[in-house]
């Protein structure tokens, strides 16, 4: 096999625009709408491509996106890690390398195209740019659809009048009511386009189909169509006198296009006349047509149905959805009579079905013989379809051989069908520009400024940054933290609270719709009051903490943690809207219309005070767990009585808009008391003296009120709440349960270590629950931790192990709560 | 889209929940806008909307939509602070990189508005006029959203 560049012809080739390329190493010219696989033949590169199991030395074998052989990476001017040469568009400069069905991914960074994504919405959507493609694009266009036609070829005749035409464009995946995922692949850029179409028409034509026979994957055959489209739009001519073997018309067509209407020579192998020879040349040029198989990847992965023609011998439509229609080739028009031949009898071992994944007659057969017999499952036994090529020259041929090698008919089984994508794509691409900082949302509170210019070390709390401790000059994390925990216990401390979840919970039903979210009454909260509460899961497991505020008989204000606060307005809804609709309630998120920072310590209600509030601070007049509604700082502002840390604390609620403003205030306020900004991990810190779980990091969806020792936060009565029915399951109140612990040692223990009553010295041992928190306790000058442990409240007393590489750390199990156990620190 | 920085717009933004026939206005249809003494009446669910207004007449507005639905069951809040408003010049294309909707100019007209997503970040988009699209945003997300929309402008 000689292949050449002819001297004229080429309808996609610019022959002004030469190009220089570089393929395994060599230097080479091609022109302007070349692809690699084009450009190689040009310049007499046949073969150079390996098959991935075997080694076989392989060449190019399609035209388009079904070549199962000749994958190469690219390397410049972007970075492909694998892809077909026939669909890799030639441009100046291009290096590549045969690749054998497996890419790689470099260590270094590589050049990369423009990633992006775009929607679009569309009447109608065409899949295939070839004539049934412009025809019914343009029908559509004429009736005033808007309409985008996408075709795969970087080549592509003119799209009709206002269609938007998408060369160079795959899909990818096609999904209910007439979703697409497109990319469009260009050298500069690599477009990820979503398109809604409420009509897609498939016109993604045949696909020529090899036929299996010995040495059937050798360099120097090709589809017969293949060498027509190389001799026709590249002007490429991949033999004088190819051998021909055939089952239709279309292959004598295609080999007389090659030959340029020449001398008849070379063998013909034609078995619509002669339906068994053993004449098959060995060497040479050899152009193959098994039969032509329309495209309808898309058209079964949205669940059409395919059934078998016998004159075409192929798998044509049946039934689809109503918005899916097919058209011209793929709907199974001009395709040609074809003799159902899909191998020749002989040397099985090497008549190949799969080429990229090496999977031969023989293997099938092996398959068969093993007893196997849907075609599924000897996909599963061989591989075949798996490869990155998805089966595109393989499938209806494995099909029919396993039919016909069964004695059913060749109606009997169809092909598998392919999953998207239908091409590889790039991670990058599917990124987009998430990328660095806009990998996923960063969420901020209006005090972010002022945390960022006071060296504040962040933390992510889902999609928040929050701060977590502020070391000043020369502190690392332990000697902030502690100094920020001693100033909360000795003075004051300010924290940015902002970022937990608010709902505004309105209407007459309001508390009886919160008696049945919570797992204690809310009903019989006095308006002006707080009440702390747990929510569970249908599994009794508990869901998300946080209080309620009572503003009036029929209006709540609820908090959620940080993380859960678009989860439990969800869940409101969802209840709210399909199990009680009678219910009479509004709920509505201002987790940010109001910004919330906490001041913490002794001297709160100093600072407070000096700030300046028409709020009578005394605790008789303002006791633990309610709020008031006043001014602080000339703000307007909802001030809560919580804690958080054990101390006098105040919540204080304020326009986000003004989060800042009061933010500084404070701090001027507290100033002369050496007030604190603290962050999460002194919050963390000081709760867990405290005892203070973190749904999320002591609970795990495995852990009920009872376990964690806040049995009392359950109501006992016989109203329902959610939840309430698991925790009456056996299993729900075992005794041996995981409960919640205090842990004193020595040393820190790691979170998450496993905890065994005998050290054995030997792996696995028999564990009896792990450490959930622990820290350097500032307050009481030693490790504590807080652990989940089975029957954990009969051990208080007793020492328990954590073994860890290279050492056991020995712990005391104790109450949780391990400073100011009589709760006398939070009224100051 | 514009080159010039987006700037926030202070306005006051009143989110009404009640029976639609309770309304003091002409309820706006499904993804509509109407007026209401030159307030912009956004439409956000079946039973949701948002009224929009001169900045600090938020109080006013509550107060007129209390008193207009005194006696039924209903929710007015100050959302004022909720979330950040700012007006896209020429930012349908760019906000096609990241929101699902049909946002073709002759489906997507003006006076009409959604809750929708860009990327990531829950939204409301209003069409002002042919140009502009005012966008809300909630805070914590404004300079993810402005930072993603400049990615997209200058790619």
């Amino acid at each position: 096999m000689t292949a050449r560049r002819l001297p004229d012809g080429g309808s996609w080739i610019d022959r002004s625009r030469p190009l220089t390329f570089r393929f395994d190493g060599e230097e080479y010219e091609g022109f302007e709408g070349d692809t690699l696989a084009s450009a190689l033949l040009a310049n007499d590169v046949t073969g150079g491509f390996r098959s991935p199991i075997l080694g076989r030395p392989r060449g190019i074998m399609t035209a388009g996106p079904e070549e199962p052989n000749a994958f190469v990476e690219v390397s410049q001017p972007w970075f492909d890690p694998i892809v077909a040469a026939t669909m890799v568009e030639l441009v100046d400069g291009l290096v590549a390398e045969p690749r054998a069905g497996v890419g790689r991914l470099p260590s270094t960074r590589v050049p990369s195209r423009r990633a992006e994504h775009r929607h679009i919405s569309v009447e109608t959507l065409v899949v295939g740019g070839g004539l049934s493609g412009r025809t019914a694009a343009s029908a559509a266009a004429s009736r005033g659809d808007r309409v985008v036609l996408v075709d795969e070829r970087h080549r592509m005749n003119d799209a009709p009048d206002d269609v938007i035409g998408l060369p160079r464009t795959t899909a990818l995946g096609i999904y209910d009511d007439g979703y697409v995922i497109a990319l469009e692949s260009t050298p500069e850029l690599e477009r990820l386009w979503h398109v809604r179409a409420d009509h897609v028409v498939l016109a993604t034509g045949a696909t020529e189909r090899p036929i299996a026979f010995a040495g059937n994957d050798r360099p120097g055959v090709m589809l017969s169509t293949a060498a027509a489209v190389y001799r026709r739009h590249f002007g490429v001519k991949v033999d004088e006198a190819p051998a021909l073997i055939t089952t239709n018309d279309v292959g004598l067509v295609a080999r007389a296009m090659v030959m340029d209407g020449g001398p008849e020579e070379g063998p013909v192998i034609n078995f619509q006349i002669d339906p068994i020879s053993d004449e098959l040349p060995t060497d040479g040029s050899l152009l193959v047509s098994g039969g032509f198989n329309p495209n309808l990847t898309l058209w079964r992965a949205i669940g059409g149905t395919v059934e078998y023609h016998r004159r075409f011998a192929c798998f044509v439509p049946g039934k689809g959805p109503p918005w899916l229609k097919v058209a011209g080739m793929a709907n199974g028009e001009h395709i040609p009579d074809c003799a159902p031949v899909w191998y020749v009898d002989g040397e099985r071992t090497t008549a190949f079905v799969d080429l990229q994944r090496d999977q031969t007659v023989a293997d099938i057969a092996d398959a068969l013989d093993a007893g196997l017999t849907s075609v599924e499952h000897v996909k599963r036994a061989t591989y075949i379809g798996t490869a990155i090529d998805q089966g595109r020259t393989s499938g209806v041929l494995t099909a029919a051989i396993v039919n016909q090698m069964l004695g059913t008919g060749p109606d009997a089984q169809g092909p598998t069908s392919a999953r998207p994508p239908a091409v590889p794509v790039p991670y990058t691409t599917i990124a987009g520009p998430d990328r660095g900082d806009l990998l996923d949302p960063i969420r901020r509170t209006r005090i972010h400024p002022w945390h960022e210019e006071h060296s504040a070390v962040f933390e992510d709390v889902g999609q928040w940054k929050r701060p977590r401790y502020f070391p000043r000059t020369g502190e690392d994390m332990d000697a902030a933290v502690a100094r920020e925990c001693l100033a909360v216990r000795s003075a004051a401390g300010v924290l940015d609270a902002s970022t937990l979840g608010k709902i505004e919970v309105i209407g007459p039903d309001a508390a009886a719709f919160l008696d049945r979210m919570y797992t204690n009454r809310m009903s019989t909260l006095a308006v002006g009051s707080i009440r702390y509460g747990f929510m569970l899961g249908l599994d009794g497991m508990v869901a998300d903490d946080g209080v309620a505020m009572r503003l009036a008989d029929d209006r709540f204000f609820v908090t959620t943690t940080t993380g859960n606060a678009a989860m439990v307005l969800d869940r409101f809804e969802e209840w709210l809207q399909t199990e009680w609709p009678e219910l009479h309630v509004y709920c509505t998120s201002v987790t940010e219309q109001w910004a919330d920072v906490a001041i913490a310590g002794p001297k709160a209600r100093d600072v407070l005070g000096a700030l300046g509030t028409d709020l009578d601070l005394s605790p008789g007049a303002f006791p633990f767990m309610t709020f008031r509604d006043g001014a602080v700082a000339g703000i307007a502002a909802r001030v809560a009585r919580v804690s958080f840390t054990g101390e006098l604390s105040y919540e204080i609620l304020v326009d986000g808009r003004r989060a800042l403003e009061l933010w500084e205030a404070l701090l001027r306020a507290g100033n002369a008391i050496g007030i604190t900004p603290y962050g999460t991990e002194a919050m963390h810190a000081l709760r867990a003296e405290k005892g203070f779980v973190i749904v999320g990091q002591d609970t795990d969806g495995t852990v009920t009120p009872d376990d964690l020792g806040m049995g009392w936060i359950v109501r006992k009565d016989d109203s329902d709440f959610i939840g309430r029915r698991s925790l009456r399951r056996a299993d729900t109140s075992r005794s041996d349960r995981k409960q919640l612990v205090g842990l004193l040692s020595d040393h820190l223990l790691p979170e998450g270590a496993q905890l065994v009553e005998e050290d054995t010295g030997r792996t696995p041992m028999a564990t009896i629950g792990h450490v959930t928190s622990s820290y350097r306790s500032p307050s009481l000058d030693r490790p504590i931790a807080l652990a989940m442990v089975a029957r954990g409240r009969q051990r208080h007393g007793q020492t328990i192990l954590a073994p860890l590489p290279g050492s056991t750390i020995a712990a005391d199990v104790v109450s949780p709560v391990f400073y100011d156990p009589e709760g006398a620190r939070h009224d100051g | 889209m514009t080159a010039e920085p987006l700037v926030p717009i202070d306005l006051a933004q009143i989110d009404v929940r009640v029976a639609p026939d309770l309304l003091p206005f002409a309820a706006p249809l499904e993804n509509g806008v109407t007026g209401w003494n030159d307030r912009d009446v956004l439409w956000l669910g079946p039973d949701e909307w948002l009224v929009v207004s001169e900045p600090q007449t938020a109080s006013t507005v509550a107060r007129e939509l209390h008193d207009a639905l005194a006696g039924h069951h209903h929710s007015v809040l100050d959302v004022s602070a909720n979330r950040i408003v700012f007006d896209l010049i020429d930012g349908l294309e760019v906000l096609s990189s990241g929101c699902g909707l049909d946002l073709h100019p002759t489906r997507w007209r003006p006076g009409m508005c959604a809750q929708t997503l860009f990327r990531k970040a829950q939204v409301i988009l209003h069409q002002r006029d042919e140009r502009t699209t005012r966008v809300f945003v909630r805070p914590s997300f404004e300079r993810d959203v402005i930072d993603r929309l400049a990615a997209t402008r200058v790619s």
